[in-house]
């Protein structure tokens, strides 16, 4: 299955140990909170970039958020040009 | 306790570095290169497929399209190579503090004590390769061995996450009959004068005559035959060492070519500038100048000489390298990049040496003016002060080594502490 990266705007607690816990995505003018992070490791993405991973718990879904150097970006299978010419 | 080595390298370091952030480049050729309108026109580095139409490291970009019209040419991006080599480092440093860099793309590490905290030190090594992989999407091929020169050329046997281990028990076998230009330290010139001497594998070259091989390269011969018997036995250095300084340099691949002496020493000035620059902030001084001068057929041209006494004033070394440029009596001047370069280098206080014909003060004079331009230039950036004769040929002075060009930076913003 084809991944793809989008970047995205998040809204992000970051804790005073300097821990980042992502709070909610923004996804197409939409608002999708962030339910649970079930886990966090470094690692890349099969969309390309690399970086901290975050595994995360929206509504019933799972999705990666990566942290990548100085911004977020969500894998996901559903491709949506637009979106995609806007990341570069 | 027997010393285990590891040198690693990430493969096509930039090409491979491009495919990790963007793996659809890895369906296409496609390479690293300079861009072709600033003039330093080369390929850096090549994905796999831009290898397979025999597009090599190093040439110029209109060469390689040449083979191959399609491949994609992409522009480097070296504040993030320089973040993810970085990060590479990073992993390795957890396992050991001697971790020495070789370029952005290599590095030894000597893991002989960490096996008392994490056991084998080949399997270690096996590790970390996996741990690069794992977090970050990039392959290093590894060489293990007893030292550091085997380490590296182990590394070299196997591309892409390759893994190689060269013993105190097999190195005659694996090592021996390779291609004496394998091993570190041997360039093609090097090459040559060995194989004139009858010398084409590393085992004849560990074989050879010491008399024979100082005679043609000095104590380098003597160095090279210990390399190849497996007798080398430089540590890796530290994380935290730096190699002392032992010259300062400068150089410039021009917008257009320099035709006239005026166009040149206008280049030699910021250059001198950005040196003198250099040399004042590690408080060095610098007795010998040398220029390089490269025409538009790539062919260099380069003198040197030693100054009167040790300096570290932009006005010292513009003049040194304009007499050397007269001294060169070049025929016409047609030239594509210019460097100029400082040795001999002392650290020395702001004392002079008088002498008899200046006025004792002019050099104190001189480094004021010159510091005084640079927090000029600090402060507003680089084109806030400059030399009316820079503006004859504004394009061609239009660069600005120390990244000041656009520095502006308002009195006050930083000012006195930062209060919360």
């Amino acid at each position: 299955m084809n991944v793809f990266k989008y970047y995205v705007d998040v809204v992000t607690l970051i804790l005073k140990d300097g821990v980042l816990q992502p709070l909610a995505v923004v996804w197409m003018d939409r608002r999708y909170k962030v339910d649970k992070v079930l886990s966090v490791r470094e690692t890349y993405s099969k969309a390309g970039g690399s970086g901290i991973c975050y595994r995360c718990l929206f509504g019933g879904q799972e999705r990666s958020l990566f942290w990548e150097r100085n911004r977020w970006f969500l894998e996901s299978e559903t491709f949506i040009p637009e979106l995609l010419e806007k990341n570069h | 306790m027997k010393r285990v080595i590891v040198h690693s390298d990430i493969n096509h370091c930039y090409a491979q570095l491009e495919e990790m952030r963007d793996p659809s480049l890895r369906n296409i050729p496609m390479a690293v290169g300079g861009s072709e309108e600033k003039r330093h026109g080369i390929i850096l580095a090549k994905n796999d497929l831009a290898k397979t139409y025999g597009i090599k490291t190093g040439e110029s970009l209109r060469q390689a399209k040449a083979k191959c019209p399609q491949l994609l040419i992409i522009h480097p991006d070296y504040d993030s190579y320089m973040y993810y080599t970085e990060k590479v480092k990073d992993i390795y440093r957890q396992y050991t503090d001697q971790v020495e860099s070789f370029g952005l793309d290599e590095a030894w590490m000597d893991l002989t004590h960490s096996q008392l905290l994490f056991g084998d030190g080949i399997e270690l090594a096996q590790k970390i390769q996996d741990e690069v992989y794992q977090k970050l999407g990039l392959t290093v091929s590894m060489g293990v061995s007893f030292n550091k020169v085997f380490a590296k050329l182990a590394s070299d046997l196997f591309k892409h996450k390759g893994f190689a281990l060269i013993t105190e028990d097999n190195f005659q076998q694996m090592v021996w009959p390779l291609p004496v230009e394998e091993l570190l330290m041997v360039g093609s010139r090097t090459k040559k004068k060995l194989n004139e001497m009858g010398i084409y594998t590393i085992g004849s070259l560990a074989a050879a005559h010491p008399e024979l091989l100082s005679k043609r390269f000095g104590v380098m011969g003597l160095l090279l035959k210990r390399y190849a018997a497996g007798e080398d036995d430089t540590p890796v250095r530290h994380k935290d060492y730096q190699r002392p300084v032992k010259s300062v340099g400068c150089s410039k691949t021009v917008v257009k070519d320099i035709e006239s002496i005026g166009q040149l020493q206008e280049v030699f000035r910021v250059l001198a500038e950005t040196a003198a620059v250099r040399l004042k902030a590690d408080h060095y001084k610098g007795s010998v100048v040398s220029i390089w001068l490269r025409d538009t057929d790539l062919k260099g041209k380069g003198l040197q000489m030693k100054l009167s006494q040790s300096t570290d004033l932009a006005r010292d070394l513009l003049n040194a390298a304009m007499q050397l440029v007269y001294k060169l009596n070049l025929e016409e001047i047609k030239l594509r990049s210019v460097g100029i370069h400082v040795s001999g280098l002392v650290h020395k206080a702001d004392v002079d040496q008088l002498d008899l014909f200046t006025p004792p003060d002019d050099r104190i004079r001189q480094r004021a003016l010159e510091k005084t331009m640079y927090e000029i230039r600090k402060q507003y950036g680089y084109d806030s002060c400059r030399f009316a004769s820079s503006k004859v040929d504004a394009e061609i002075t239009d660069f600005d080594p120390l990244g000041l060009l656009h520095q502006v930076h308002p009195v006050g913003v930083l000012d006195g502490p930062v209060k919360v």
